[in-house]
């Protein structure tokens, strides 16, 4: 496992997933979205991975980043969150990302998940 | 005698069991469908499914017209099948295929359902303009629901209605 970090985001990079926590109160704009596109290519090259968003903290996703940030090999999301408030936001999400997406509200139902692609 | 089947096909990023829990309990009917129709589980559904099972609901379907639904869940394979079929209702065939089955990052939900319009060549008419679209409507919410509940996943096969 690779970890990374910078001052938005906590990133662990498994063989067929990752788990992204963005810190509170960041907006993850497109300019923040192309760093870990760049981390995730390098870490995967054209591996398929799925991509865990786990929603610790509250934050800002610009809807941008579905529309020019995703990678072909990223062959689905997760999103993590026991918030309702959370889930109500990845509802809003899911149509703007056109592969597999899912809900969950611990992180062990997400990895289970994401290892039943593979 | 014209018999109609409409089959839909969606994938959900949940597991077999979690699948099976959700699909096969009556309770949830009410949870994906539209909620102009009333529905409302009047008896049958406080235990687990089994076949010979026996539900009534009540529905509103069109123009505020209440109807009382009786159908009997048939066949029952776990995390596999059932089978409901319609024993007093609107229809005069009613018989519902829910096939569930395991792929990669999820299930993929089949509905089979062939069905036959009371009143002849009335009801042959009244098909396209009232049946066919009301019922296309109500597999398009419960879909629309079912990825606000659990998600959806990408699959070759798209997520269709097929009406034959």
């Amino acid at each position: 496992m690779e970890h990374f970090s910078n001052e938005f985001c906590q990133i662990d990079l498994y063989d067929q997933y990752a788990i992204l926590t963005i810190n509170e109160n960041v907006e993850f704009s497109l300019g923040r979205a192309s760093i870990l596109r760049d981390k995730l290519k390098k870490h995967y090259e054209s591996k398929s991975f799925i991509m865990i968003s786990h929603r610790k903290f509250e934050h800002k996703v610009s809807p941008e980043i579905y529309k020019q940030g995703v990678l072909d090999n990223m062959k689905g999301l997760a999103i993590v969150s026991s918030s309702d408030k959370e889930r109500d936001k990845a509802i809003l999400e899911q149509p703007l990302y056109g592969k597999s997406f899912a809900f969950f509200s611990t992180l062990e139902e997400a990895k289970s998940w994401a290892k039943s692609f593979f | 005698m014209k018999i109609y089947t409409l089959k839909t096909k969606q994938y959900l990023p949940i597991s077999i069991e979690k699948a099976w829990e959700f699909l096969s309990d009556p309770k949830n009917l009410k949870i994906i469908t539209p909620e102009y129709m009333k529905f409302e589980v009047v008896s049958g559904a406080d235990r687990k499914m089994y076949a010979g099972q026996i539900i009534q609901y009540i529905v509103t379907p069109i123009a505020g017209i209440k109807n009382k639904w009786v159908t009997e869940i048939t066949h029952v394979k776990n995390k596999e099948y059932f089978v409901d079929e319609q024993r007093f209702g609107p229809y005069s065939l009613w018989h519902h295929k829910h096939f569930i089955k395991e792929i990669p990052g999820g299930i993929e939900m089949e509905d089979i359902i062939d069905y036959k319009i009371p009143l002849g060549i009335l009801g042959q008419l009244i098909h396209p303009i009232i049946v066919k679209p009301r019922l296309k409507e109500v597999f398009e919410y419960r879909k629309k629901k079912l990825i606000e509940l659990f998600g959806t996943l990408e699959t070759k096969a798209n997520n269709e209605i097929i009406f034959v």
